[in-house]
């Protein structure tokens, strides 16, 4: 790309060079001046709606707005002229006329934008003598949704909040109504939030109009410390600021604000789960059982338990597996690989979620996947079977900000219409299972068309082979069908010149545990005396111990239980073993079970570094006060050198696995010039499957608020959990199946009762059940996310 | 010499028999001035309902960390304190609490004697904070109770309860064919 | 019923020594040195002040002051707190005269922020008002004690009287007799009630019929001349080179008094004199400070005849809290009260020194600003720190009674010394 044109200009008689096309208050501040803003946003369109951001350019006859005013050679830029600060003056005037007198009770106080701007840049008095808008009438004090707190009065009518939800979210649910003094922003007709309620209208509302409702009126910022830290509950992994009072505990989360690069936002998950790992749920003490007798013990106080059972397991290496889940750092999957080789010497090193095609994804796209850059730089955006907003809403809102601010193309495939066909171009239907099956027909339709394509399909086509910078992006689904889908999508993108892919597996630090637990991959230096014929899913696993070969489990993370499949059958096997260890935070039947259950830190309490499914390094600092016990790296670090490894230092091991992380980007950039499994791809045989007569394709994900359990144990995120089965309408109404109906949903052999919701976003043949709505008794025959399974619908179901 | 001293003795003598200044205290309590600061009380509206509205400003300003709150939302949608303690022994008795109070909440009274004979006692809770508000309070009239302050959420309209006024759930929209 | 006489000190020197030993005068003057140690918990000292005295019988040969027993780290705790939150800190420094340290720290953070010319003129008239008051009064308890520690015991209760009068008239304006927090930076905290004037005037009158009482009582009592007199010279190139300030530094011929060589808060509206004296010895120091007790009665009286009307804020609600009715009704002033009270003003980069005339001596603040609400360094220049450093100096070679008499003369408090 050619080096874009540099300005000169002035600000305040600093002489600076910006880029062209960069707006004056953006070059502004990186001189370190600072030129208020209200309706202005880094990750916004410019609006100039709210005029504070006014400075004097000379020669020019009016003031300009410098968040709409790009730089231009040679400007002369004033931010604190006599005619500013008084233009600045007038504009706060303007806005805290109608602003109702609720700083004491207001939530935003402290941090609120107005605020601050008012007393560096305000007049101080007020001339103000008449009465103030009111919205204190039954619409305005409507209460719009459990979880945010709305009040009308306050608004300054910046329209951040809906330009966030149509620009970042994609979802318009809000807009401003009415106008003149009377113009409020809500939802159409003052119903329910039904969004996805991921609450970025209260974190960039400036005022104190749209809050988070969970905390209303609890504190104050300045009690609050900020923590960095990381969410683990997608692979989006956004960095965020969990604050804590001053008694130390866990308050609310937020996103980072004023950092370069992207996450100014959440979503619903990452922002109201805070209370999910407090409370009783939480496992905060060991327990070991010795003879059927169950004991605890204080982790702080004695490792000596933990050491013990690390050394029975170490007894019989061959037959020990260790199985991690994807809610840890990066740090304690390296660990957790590095003690499975070396010290327990077992070759058995098993991720909790499989996705099959993630090894060789990784191993021939790491580090030269798409970034966040490559999506809003892109011109076409392909999403295939990709359900961004339910898996992983920050990679989803790049999307939406590349469709809505910079005019991509979007094309999306598979069985679901997501939120972001709505926003697409077209649709194409395309049968669970069968993504690789399309990625073919889309080579092969490049060299020559087929007549009997549908017209979608051919629109995308079109626009492949038209497009500058193109982006694909593929779900959990796609990933489960294994290597082949890489190998297929790898083909397509060396034929499409600048071309992306980017894969976007369920679960938290899926990438980095895998990458750093090696577990299926090569990493130097380990286990050179261990066998690399080991268990690679858990299945395998668990056909062992039922076989009587693995006799000792060790699993490691968070939230375990969860990723269990069949876990009746799990349990079962567990009664088997003479060892099961399990490190997690939250208490459940598996750590009950357990010989030793050891208490680790949450989600938000971790200490580690994260690696997304775009690409980026982020770094939790692990700072929160009421954390449970030590950090798990440092854990592990303790039982190695107790187990006889050597002392090594925390901030080795993150050097450590930075490097290893390195390594395995120069692995995929070699593996590209090896073109041969590439050519392979198109012998690969077509994955998708035929539900059967009667049958449909059961399609599970995530509910849109929820990932695994660990959100369901939060008060505030557990009221929204939709168990309906999403089912076709021409389907439903085959079947005269109406909405709401109750029905028995037949897999295999076991039967689950459902309730039906019809939609005409659901390709026919195909239902959606989200896993979260069942308990682990309930979904016994959940065979891993991305998998489609086929089922029976039965209807008139008893509850 | 002797003249010095019997200069000064007369002074001395003089005021044997001027009226005394010494305050008969306990006897007499101790008049002390409209805007003394003594101890704290946390002063209500005439209709009964407290003013303080946990605004954490008071907490803030504290040269000595003294006023500790929390706080919760009622029922009716407003928003009060749950827990307001002021470390008296902490407390030196600056006013800024006072001053820094928008609503007129916290006030420093009159009284200056209130020893107790443990540490504990001396930490005000809330409630005895507002069992501790005098008739009128000497002088520090409050501001016009219900009227001064426009804000909502004080006198919630009969049409509009917050609690109850909760939005309804969007009606399906029919599918088109 | 002791039926035992229970040996005393004596008895067991005598029962462990033999007849033999025997004590001889020694020669060697080192020998005769004896340390001598005056403590903390001292009703002399003025404070926690302690002396450590090395005598030769009775004649005082080396002075070492201890001091620290009062330090709280105040300095330290200033760059904790915003500027506004500092003001109560200064009232506990020199406590005899908290309105002249909130006085000299208003004054530096006003030179800071760049607002001095801005303050209106009743508040400066009021703030000079008040520091005078505050003068007599700390000069009146100087009295006192000063006496009282000679042995006098009467001056004490008349001079608690007049103080009592002036600490009445200040719970009458602000609501604390001694810990005022009356001044705020940029003006006052809120104008003065109408009650207090007739309370001053009331003061004025007593006090000059008290003034002279003083005169027949104290100051020209011989016992006092004779314990005072020629005691403690300090000469006037020792007194500079020691920084000493104050009624110490005009007592040894040094025409400075901050008021007048570097006027502040409208002091140069005023007419009054300053007292000098050349002789430098404690009965100098002692006329110096019952001559500005006089001087200062003149200041208040032509404070009290001519108090300019207007308002007692900087019209800057950014810098000082508005009035209340203001703050409850109107959006920027509450605004301003919020941002203030929970963060405080941000203070411009920079650095100042300023000090003002305290009762002890040159009182002032140097402030290091790194923008932001708290000060980086708040460092405290305090008069009686440097007036009690010349002590050594003064009274090598005098008699223990008259170590108490210059410590009295010296007038120091230990709250200002230690911080």
């Amino acid at each position: 790309m050619a080096d874009i044109a540099k300005v000169r200009l002035t600000i305040d008689g600093i002489s600076t060079e910006a880029e062209k096309g960069v707006l004056l208050v953006e070059a502004a501040r990186r001189i370190g001046i600072k030129i208020p803003v209200f309706c202005s946003h880094s990750k916004l369109l410019p609006l100039g709606a709210c005029r504070i951001c006014l400075v004097e350019i000379e020669k020019a006859p009016k003031l300009v707005t410098a968040c709409t005013t790009p730089v231009g050679e040679g400007m002369v830029v004033f931010t604190r002229s006599a005619r500013v600060v008084k233009a600045r003056q007038g504009i706060v005037e303007f806005l805290l006329a109608n602003h109702p007198l609720d700083c004491p009770i207001c939530d935003q106080g402290g941090e609120c934008e107005l605020q601050d701007v008012c007393f560096e840049f305000g007049r101080g008095k007020s001339r103000f003598e008449d009465i103030k808008r009111n919205f204190d009438n039954k619409y305005g004090r409507i209460k719009l949704s459990p979880v945010l707190s709305w009040v009308n009065n306050r608004c300054i009518h910046c329209e951040r909040c809906t330009r966030v939800c149509h620009q970042v979210v994609g979802e318009d649910h809000i807009g401003m109504l009415n106008r003149g003094d009377k113009a409020m922003i809500s939802t159409f007709q003052f119903t329910q939030m039904t969004c996805e309620l991921c609450g970025n209208c209260a974190e960039v509302c400036p005022t104190g109009t749209i809050t988070n409702g969970t905390v209303k009126y609890k504190d104050r910022v300045w009690n609050l410390t900020p923590n960095p830290s990381v969410c683990l509950l997608c692979s989006s992994s956004c960095a965020t600021r969990v604050w804590t009072d001053l008694k130390g505990k866990v308050t609310r989360v937020t996103a980072p604000k004023d950092e370069q690069d992207c996450c100014d936002f959440l979503c619903a998950k990452g922002r109201f789960s805070f209370d999910a790992d407090q409370g009783e749920q939480r496992l905060r003490e060991g327990t070991k059982i010795t003879s059927e007798v169950a004991e605890t013990f204080q982790q702080s106080e004695s490792l000596q338990p933990t050491v013990q059972a690390f050394k029975a397991l170490a007894k019989d290496s061959g037959s020990t597996a260790v199985i991690y889940n994807s809610r840890i750092a990066n740090e304690e999957a390296y660990l957790v690989g590095r003690i499975a080789r070396t010290v327990l010497k077992t070759p058995h090193v098993v991720p909790l979620e499989n996705h099959e095609g993630l090894t060789s994804y990784l191993d021939r796209f790491s580090g030269r996947q798409s970034t966040s850059k490559d999506i809003l730089s892109a011109d076409l955006i392909l999403l295939v079977d990709a359900p961004l907003a339910r898996e992983t809403p920050m990679i989803g809102y790049f999307v939406t900000r590349a469709v809505r601010q910079k005019g991509a193309a979007l094309y999306t495939v598979g069985p679901e219409k997501t939120r972001h066909s709505s926003m697409g171009l077209a649709h194409h239907w395309n049968a669970p299972g069968a993504s690789k099956d399309f990625v073919l027909s889309l080579i092969e339709a490049l060299q020559s068309r087929k007549s009997d394509a549908s017209a979608e399909f051919n629109k995308i086509v079109d626009a492949v082979q038209g497009s500058r910078q193109m982006v694909i992006i593929a779900g959990s689904r796609p990933l489960a069908e294994g290597p082949a889908f890489i190998r297929a999508i790898e083909s397509l993108s060396s034929k499409v010149a600048n071309s992306k892919v980017l894969m976007v597996p369920e679960g938290g630090n899926t990438l980095g545990a895998m990458l750093m637990a090696g577990s299926g991959m090569r990493v130097p230096g380990w286990g050179s005396n261990v066998s690399q014929n080991g268990c690679s899913v858990q299945e395998d696993v668990l056909g062992a111990i039922e076989k009587g070969s693995i006799k000792n489990v060790l699993l490691i993370g968070e939230d375990l239980q969860e990723g269990l499949i069949n876990w009746p059958r799990w349990k079962t096997a567990f009664a088997k073993l003479a060892n099961l260890v399990v490190f997690d935070a939250f208490r459940s039947e598996l750590t009950s079970l357990a010989t030793l259950a050891v208490p680790v830190r949450s989600f938000h309490e971790f200490e580690g570094s994260v690696l997304s499914a775009l690409g980026e390094w982020k770094i939790a600092r692990g700072s929160i006060p009421g954390a449970v016990g030590q950090s798990m790296s440092r854990l592990l670090l303790k039982l190695e050198s107790e187990l006889g490894g050597a002392e090594q230092s925390f901030a080795s091991v993150t050097s450590e696995v930075k490097k290893l992380y390195q390594w395995h980007v120069s692995r995929a950039t070699e593996a590209v010039e090896d073109k041969k499994s590439a050519d392979s791809a198109g012998k690969d045989k077509s994955t998708g499957g035929n539900p059967g007569k009667d049958g449909v394709f059961l399609l599970i994900g995530n509910d849109l608020y929820h990932s695994g359990a660990m959100t369901l144990r939060g008060a505030h995120l557990g009221q929204f959990l939709n168990r309906s089965l999403l089912m076709n309408s021409a389907d439903a109404e085959k079947m005269k199946i109406s909405n709401d109906a109750r029905v028995q949903l037949k897999i295999g052999s076991d039967k689950v009762s459902v309730a039906v919701r019809t939609t005409d976003d659901i390709m026919s043949g195909c239902c959606f059940l989200a896993l979260n709505s069942l308990s682990p008794d309930e979904r016994r025959w959940f065979g891993g996310i991305g998998k489609p399974l086929t089922a029976v619908i039965i209807s008139g179901g008893a509850a | 010499m002797i003249t010095e001293i019997l200069k000064g003795l007369s002074i001395t003598l003089d005021y044997f028999f001027k009226p005394k200044v010494t305050e008969n205290w306990p006897a007499e309590p101790h008049k002390v001035s409209p805007r003394f600061r003594g101890r704290h009380f946390l002063a209500r509206y005439s209709g009964g309902q407290e003013k303080c509205v946990a605004c954490y400003l008071c907490q803030q300003v504290c040269p000595a960390k003294a006023i500790t709150i929390e706080s919760e939302e009622r029922p009716d949608g407003t928003r009060y304190p749950t827990k307001y303690e002021i470390n008296m022994i902490r407390c030196i008795f600056c006013g800024y609490c006072q001053d820094a109070c928008p609503e007129d909440a916290i006030i420093l009274g009159n009284t200056l004697e209130f020893p107790t004979r443990t540490r504990k006692e001396m930490i005000y809770s809330k409630e005895m904070l507002l069992a501790l508000a005098p008739e009128g309070h000497n002088g520090k009239q409050p501001p016009q109770a219900d009227t001064h302050c426009p804000h909502a959420y004080q006198k919630p309209q009969k049409d509009s309860q917050v609690s109850d006024n909760i939005a309804k759930q969007p009606t399906e929209r029919k599918e088109k064919k | 019923m002791i039926s035992e006489k229970i040996p005393t000190s004596v008895d067991k020197f005598k029962a462990i020594s033999s007849d033999n030993i025997s004590v001889q005068e020694s020669d060697d003057p080192g020998d005769r040195i004896v340390t001598l140690n005056m403590g903390p918990s001292h009703p002399a000292t003025h404070g926690v002040l302690r002396l450590v005295l090395s005598i030769d019988g009775e004649v005082i040969t080396e002075v070492v002051p201890h001091i620290g027993y009062l330090h709280t780290g105040m300095e330290k705790l200033g760059e904790y707190m915003s500027y506004h939150q500092f003001i109560p800190i200064t009232d506990r420094m020199d406590y005899l005269a908290p309105m002249l340290m909130n006085l000299g720290y208003i004054l530096g953070v006003e030179k800071l922020l760049g607002i001095t010319d801005e303050i209106p003129a009743r508040a400066q008239w009021l703030r000079v008002l008040y520091s005078e008051l505050m003068r007599i009064s700390s000069h009146l308890i100087w009295l006192g004690t000063s006496a009282i520690d000679l042995g006098a015991m009467s001056p004490i209760f008349y001079a608690l009287q007049d103080r009592e009068q002036i600490m009445n008239i200040f719970e009458e304006t602000c609501g604390a007799r001694l810990t005022s927090t009356y001044f705020r930076i940029g003006g006052l905290r809120e104008d003065i009630p109408d009650t207090v004037i007739p309370m001053i005037e009331k003061f004025l009158k007593d006090f000059a019929i008290r003034l002279d009482e003083y005169q027949n009582l104290v100051t020209g009592n011989p016992i006092l001349i004779n314990r005072l007199k020629g005691i403690g010279c300090l000469s006037k190139e020792t007194a500079l080179s020691y920084c000493c300030s104050g009624p110490v530094l005009r007592a040894s011929g040094v025409n400075y008094d901050v008021r007048k060589a570097r006027p502040y808060s409208g002091y140069e509206k005023f007419k009054f004199n300053i007292p000098v004296y050349q002789e430098g010895d404690s009965y100098a120091r002692f006329l110096v400070r019952m001559d500005e007790m006089r001087e200062s009665a003149t200041i208040v009286r032509q404070a009290i005849d001519a108090i300019p009307a207007g308002p007692v804020k900087i019209d800057r609600t950014d810098i000082i809290l508005p009035d209340k009715h203001r703050t409850q009704g109107n959006m920027e002033e509450l605004i301003n009260h919020f941002i203030l009270s929970c963060r405080g003003f941000n203070a411009p980069v920079g650095e100042v020194f300023s000090t003002i005339e305290s009762s002890k001596g040159e009182f002032g603040v140097y402030l290091v600003s790194t923008g932001g609400e708290k000060p980086y360094r708040l460092r405290v220049h305090s008069p009686s720190f440097l007036n009690l450093s010349v002590l050594p100096a003064i009274s090598r070679g005098s008699l223990i009674a008259d170590i108490v008499a210059i410590i009295g003369s010296l007038d120091i408090v230990l709250g200002e010394i230690d911080r």
